[in-house]
């Protein structure tokens, strides 16, 4: 067999075989989800309680209205869940620091005339109770709350 | 013949060198589309705040995010070769700068906290394509083709094998993280609910179909089992022939339901783009072309 022969097989065993088993690794290595090599944990888990974290405007009335992701700092929905759930992960000074940016972006935004407050609040659900039964929480907590800012001035916090 | 030898012949059989430049221009051109398609959301990253960077890949080589600059520059680079890509164009270099930068846009793009995971197969697809002979026909600026016998046809069953092990790995999480009771219909069922109700509550697209499925809740295990199904049973398109066409019909029909009941698209299967190494895309072709020039 001819050295370029033998050099050809090589590349499209190593090659043609270690794609597919480097795809495969993250089965057998137990390693996390991660790019472009994934354990694909999508829809593989069983789901119970859901528990969402949102961040709400708070009228002088107690009228609460969710932020859109643009006031959190991202345009995507998921990215803006995944921000609140980190700050709440990171504790209260993650969350102030949440809070206090888009209290700021609130105050500039149009819209939100009413608001005095923000607040994260954490949400308790059973999701196939949701849709079968009635759509009312589990349970709900204000976590965090900060006001918004007079201009020039920085938000107060409240546990 | 030992499996073995059969193997061998298996892996390095030829293919006709069209059908390697079809998958060039066909996974190509999808890339490029998309690329473009989603260059809001792949650029987005670039005003995302610090604290919501969680590296991924190889962007965990970054310690801190790219300069907005940097990001465009990069999106650029990816764009451009792509463009050559598909064209054939100097492939030689600009296959492997595209796979690479592909690579890197996407990583980045998923080091935010979320990983779509219709990009994954993308990806690998991309980058066995750069390292194949994928631009000797049907490139430009024409050339004629090398005398050379074609030798690509291990970068078509590669393509097969990785997007095979790709359902299988994702049918096998189910089976690790579930257990065979995923195939009840119970934990999809569950899934549903809780993919529909975080969208209501975060305020993004949902499906109407998935929730006005759920309280009946018999309809959930033939879904789970079609899918589990399409998920283990993907070596078997290796077979090749019909066992391919029926697996990828199989398949395309899973992400079409994952669409319909829960408005996730995953754009690269469903458009069949990440299918086509299962198929004699040449004879299609000379076929097309024929009726054209009939």
């Amino acid at each position: 067999m001819a050295r370029s022969e033998v050099a050809r097989r090589l590349c499209a065993y190593l090659l043609g075989l270690g794609m597919p088993a480097a795809v495969l690794a993250p089965l057998l290595s137990g390693a996390s989800d991660s790019f472009p090599l994934s354990t694909y944990p999508m829809f593989a888990q069983s789901r119970g309680e859901l528990t969402l974290y949102s961040m709400v405007a708070l009228g002088g009335d107690g009228h609460e209205e969710r932020l859109p992701p643009p006031l959190l700092g991202t345009k995507e929905v998921l990215q803006a869940k995944v921000l609140i759930e980190r700050s709440v992960d990171g504790g209260p000074d993650t969350m102030a620091q949440l809070c206090s940016d888009a209290a700021a972006r609130v105050a500039a935004a149009p819209g939100f005339a009413t608001a005095r407050r923000l607040a994260i609040v954490q949400r308790r659900y059973d999701p196939i109770a949701y849709f079968v039964e009635s759509p009312t929480p589990l349970a709900e907590q204000r976590i965090f709350e900060c006001a918004l800012p007079a201009r020039g001035t920085p938000p107060d916090e409240r546990r | 013949m030992s499996p073995l030898a059969r193997f061998d012949a298996w892996l390095l059989a030829p293919v006709p060198r069209e059908r390697l430049a079809l998958l060039r221009v066909g996974i190509g051109a999808y890339a490029l589309i998309y690329l473009l398609a989603r260059g809001r959301d792949v650029l987005a990253p670039a005003h995302y705040p610090e604290s919501a960077f969680a590296p991924l890949g190889v962007v965990r080589l970054l310690d801190a995010p790219l300069p907005a600059p940097a990001l465009y520059a990069l999106y650029a680079l990816c764009v451009l070769s792509g463009a050559l890509f598909v064209l054939g164009s100097a492939y030689r270099w600009v296959a492997p700068l595209f796979a690479l930068s592909l690579l890197c846009v996407l990583s980045y793009r998923h080091s935010w906290g979320m990983i779509f995971h219709t990009d994954n197969l993308l990806v690998l697809h991309v980058a066995l394509l750069a390292l194949s002979p994928a631009a000797d026909v049907l490139a430009w600026p024409r050339r004629p083709p090398p005398r050379s016998a074609p030798g690509g046809g291990w970068v078509v069953r590669a393509l097969c094998m990785v997007t095979c092990a790709a359902y299988l790995v994702a049918g096998l999480a189910k089976l690790e993280l579930s257990g065979i009771g995923w195939a009840g219909g119970g934990p999809l069922r569950q899934q549903i609910a809780y993919d529909a109700l975080r969208k209501i509550e975060l305020g993004s697209v949902h499906s109407p179909l998935g929730p006005w499925l759920l309280p009946h809740a018999w309809v959930f295990a033939p879904l789970s089992m079609f899918s589990l199904a399409a998920e283990l049973l993907a070596p078997l398109a290796l077979l090749g022939g019909r066992w391919a066409a029926i697996w990828c019909s199989c398949a395309w029909l899973f992400h079409l339901g994952v669409l319909g009941m829960m408005a996730i698209v995953f754009p690269y299967p469903l458009s069949g783009a990440a299918f086509l190494a299962f198929f004699p895309l040449e004879r299609w072709f000379a076929r097309a072309t024929r009726r054209g020039s009939d």
